[in-house]
């Protein structure tokens, strides 16, 4: 029941997350009785009930989180039965079919319910989602797990082939989305199933000559406004590196005669390594360094707050100038550039006499480059 | 919906498109708009259907049938051309029509349509071209010449399309997919109560407002003298969405830890027209003492403000020192950072002066409307006693929204401003329930590796993502299909996490 509206305690029924650690969560419904074996130890569900959500849970070897439902932590642990749309694309979907309450939207096709949980989470509670599934059990799937997510109120989950057999509404829906091979073979029964005062339309595919064909379609049809977008997802890890700054010798090394000694004793080799500090991660993981780095984050950013106050009187400073004589403006202006620059810290992060450290957060060095081409299109009212 | 719903009335906001062109602009019977360095007036499309096609004709918007375009017949001929453009030469003399002849033309009200025929002809290069090199010519000529645009209602996505073409810069540089990832990772839907922060034109203000549908509650935090309402104007919200939200000012914010609870004055009473500046819209319950010691963040801000606000003028907060040791500590702190972000306020302040001057036209408009209503009411008892009503129902708002955030059941808080998030997010934070989410963008990466760092100290969140969203366009045509030429860097940085019930170890 927990999907259709936030609430505070969990009751027997409920679908919860386990949050475990980043990139670490399991999905269950609780059944009073039930016991579920987590890494870090066996789980009684009855434990669970009338908990916060939120609650810290410990179990033998350690503690997770139990978490309230949303689409985007179903998306991420839902048994999957095809291949699904994830949040970075179901977002930017959300948006440009111009979802809200109220809205009527249709599916094709349902595969395994990521992008229709987060639709109906959109359109709740006075929309609906007609969504449609030529898979029979996994038509049944959808509809079951709609039912124990308390949704189905908001969703028809229809078993057909749209490509054979068309939508057969009639002019009732704001917006339609197609995750379909042949998406070409339904936007004529699109074009039915939309209002008679228009709306817009979405095809997910993953082929540029999917996107091409239902581009012609789409066009030959009387939608207009056709865009294409790739939308993919950066994560950056925050971390603190440490660079080790490199031995350049002594600037004294020169001898009378013009050769060079080289100093063998330089203790290089073991410093030279780059060493960083994911600080991802739960609490648990964190460790006294962390906490020691923490603070030392403090006192710069302390720095920065006072340097942004200093900011905001120079803007009004040049400000004043820019209405005054223009002569005078040059000379001044330089003298505040000249105070602008720092020497008492290092910008970004701090240097000894070994290493520069600095906290970044750097793109992870895999990540998905392409999911599909999402083509929105507009049909207007005809008249 | 019935079918009148869908047309066009006077006084709606509409938008008009031309391409990726979009702007606002207010529906008024008989009231010149300027656009396009054209000159005309908006009449014709009231009692139409959105979404209708118009041209401009005599300074009138003409309703015209939409053509279905059909590019798809240009199949394979485009590529299997002997034609290149190995003679052609790029010169002026390429096209007959003079400048001025075409001026007159059109001012001889010669349809956009009619007038690309004529270029076509007199183009010497045009037929030696390929079909592709042609079609783009006639787009680009489109473009130029066809004053056609449709009309549509306001919505997130054409709003935020338009400020981002505009001036990006106004709205921090958030692009729609940032934005869009904003509003599915902080679960907004009906039903929820929302924390905004914001300073990107009421654009994220009005998207969450757009999704909750009239069903929650929203409370915005404004900078400065008052909400920037005006730029809610521009979704032209029902009045049912437009009571879910609540106006809170950040000067308030510290203070909301201060368990004292506000109250609107009721001694002043609606037909006080001589509303002095001294009188108090807002008085504080004091329960024990009446020491008046006042709470010194507040105190202090309102002073630095040297700015006469109505509302903040009246707004006074008193309240009751707890322990006199303890409270010295407190004002000390307090008041610095007080102190701080009143100098904050004074340079934005200067910024927003200037975003005034250069405002848009459509705001222009607006801001004229209300001037001329303004004027019509020379009866100025009746004006001080709108004045006074208008400081009692924005201090009955805040009285409201305090209430709100206090009882801590908050399930989203979004933070999208100009000003390093930090502050904002560690001051707000525990006012979100447990297992909601969090989301803070900031065009700057730095501010939100800051924000991550402090969060994590500051405990009881976890599920951090530091995320960007890449967003490329393509251009689809038969035989002609590539990444569109320009793209953007950057939309900025979103960071969200997950609160938890916070433990005692």
């Amino acid at each position: 029941m927990s999907f259709a509206k936030y609430k505070s305690n969990i009751e027997n029924g409920d679908t919860v997350m386990l949050y475990l650690g980043f990139d670490n969560m399991h999905t269950l419904v609780i059944k009073d009785g039930d016991t579920f074996q987590t890494r870090y130890g066996a789980l009684r569900h009855s434990h669970l009930i009338g908990k916060q959500y939120g609650s810290r849970v410990y179990c033998k070897k350690g503690y997770l989180y139990v978490l309230h439902p949303t689409p985007e932590l179903w998306t991420v642990n839902l048994p999957h039965r095809t291949q699904i749309l994830y949040s970075t694309d179901i977002s930017f979907i959300t948006m440009q079919l111009d979802l809200r309450p109220g809205s009527i939207v249709v599916e094709s096709g349902t595969g395994s319910g990521s992008l229709s949980h987060s639709i109906i989470r959109t359109i709740a509670p006075t929309g609906h989602l007609h969504t449609f599934e030529f898979h029979d059990q996994r038509a049944k799937v959808a509809a079951e797990e709609f039912d124990i997510h308390g949704i189905s109120e908001y969703v028809t989950v229809t078993h057909r082939d749209v490509c054979q057999d068309g939508f057969q509404l009639d002019h009732i829906a704001d917006a339609v989305f197609l995750d379909l091979p042949k998406p070409w073979e339904v936007i004529d029964s699109a074009k039915g199933a939309l209002k008679h005062q228009g709306g817009r339309i979405c095809s997910f595919s993953p082929c540029i000559e999917q996107v091409q064909r239902t581009c012609n379609t789409l066009t030959s049809n009387g939608f207009v406004e056709l865009k294409t977008f790739e939308c993919l997802l950066r994560n950056h890890d925050v971390r603190t590196v440490n660079l080790p700054l490199p031995d350049l010798g002594p600037s004294d090394l020169v001898l009378h005669d013009g050769s060079v000694t080289i100093n063998s004793s330089t203790d290089n080799g073991k410093q030279n390594d780059i060493t960083e500090e994911t600080d991802t991660g739960t609490e648990s993981e964190k460790t006294d360094k962390d906490f020691i780095d923490a603070n030392c984050l403090k006192t710069e950013s302390e720095e920065q707050i006072v340097d942004t106050s200093d900011k905001s009187k120079r803007k009004i400073d040049s400000n004043d100038l820019r209405d005054s004589n223009s002569d005078t403006k040059r000379p001044r202006f330089d003298k505040l550039k000249l105070q602008n620059t720092r020497h008492d810290f290092d910008l970004i992060g701090c240097k000894d006499d070994k290493s520069f450290f600095f906290k970044t957060s750097a793109p992870t060095l895999q990540m998905p480059g392409h999911t599909g081409f999402l083509t929105f299109a507009t049909l207007y009212h005809s008249n | 919906m019935t079918s009148t719903d869908n047309l066009v009335k006077d006084g709606d906001r509409v938008m008009l498109k031309k391409g990726d062109n979009l702007r606002v602009f207010q529906v008024h019977k008989g009231r010149e708009i300027f656009l396009e360095k054209m000159k005309f007036k908006l009449d014709g499309i009231i009692g139409e259907t959105y979404g209708s096609l118009f041209e401009v004709k005599d300074g009138e918007m003409v309703k015209i049938v939409r053509q279905i375009e059909n590019e798809t017949s240009t199949d394979d001929k485009g590529i299997d051309t002997e034609k290149d453009n190995r003679h052609l030469l790029d010169q002026d003399s390429n096209q007959k029509l003079k400048q001025e002849e075409i001026e007159q033309m059109k001012k001889d009200g010669i349809s956009g349509a009619h007038l690309i025929d004529q270029l076509i002809e007199n183009s010497a290069t045009f037929q030696s071209k390929t079909e592709f090199s042609q079609a783009k010519w006639v787009k680009k000529k489109k473009k130029k010449h066809l004053n056609q645009f449709t009309v549509l209602r306001p919505s997130t996505r054409l709003l935020c399309e338009m400020h981002w073409s505009k001036g990006p810069s106004r709205i921090c540089n958030l692009r729609i997919d940032s934005l869009s990832q904003m509003l599915t990772m902080g679960n907004i839907r009906a039903g929820s109560t929302v924390m905004v922060v914001e300073s990107c034109l009421g654009l994220v203000t009005g998207a969450v407002l757009e999704r909750l549908g009239g069903f929650g509650k929203v409370i915005s935090f404004y900078h400065g003298d008052s909400p920037m309402k005006c730029n809610l104007d521009n979704y032209d919200f029902s009045k049912e969405i437009m009571d879910t939200l609540y106006n809170y000012p950040l000067e308030l914010v510290n203070s909301l830890k201060h368990k004292t609870e506000l109250r609107v004055n009721d001694d002043v009473s609606m037909e006080t027209a001589d509303l002095t500046d001294e009188s108090k819209c807002i008085k504080v319950e004091q329960d024990k003492d009446k020491s008046d010691n006042i709470v010194p963040s507040v105190e202090n801000v309102i002073k630095d403000s040297n700015v006469v606000i109505d509302t903040k003028a009246d707004v006074e907060m008193e309240s009751e020192s707890k322990n006199e040791s303890e409270s010295k500590t407190e004002t000390r702190t307090e008041s610095d950072l007080a102190e701080g972000e009143g100098q904050l306020k004074v340079a934005d302040r200067s910024v927003e002066k200037t975003d005034n001057r250069e405002g848009d036209c459509e705001q222009k408009t607006g801001g004229k409307r209300r001037g001329k209503k303004w004027n019509k009411r020379d009866n100025k008892v009746k004006k001080t006693k709108e004045r006074a009503e208008a400081k009692i129902l924005r201090a009955k708002e805040i009285v409201d929204a305090r209430r709100i955030i206090q009882e801590k059941n908050v399930d989203c808080l979004i933070v999208a401003t100009k000003f390093h998030p930090t502050p904002i997010v560690l001051a707000l934070v525990d006012y979100v329930n447990p297992s909601r989410q969090i989301v803070v963008y900031s065009q700057f990466k730095e501010a939100l590796e800051d924000c991550y760092v402090y969060l994590r100290e500051h405990k009881g969140l976890v599920n951090y993502r530091l995320t960007e969203t890449w967003l490329r366009e393509y251009q689809v045509l038969p035989n002609r299909t590539h990444p569109v030429i320009q793209m953007s860097g950057t939309g900025g940085y979103v960071l969200t996490a997950t609160t938890v019930v916070k433990s005692p170890n």
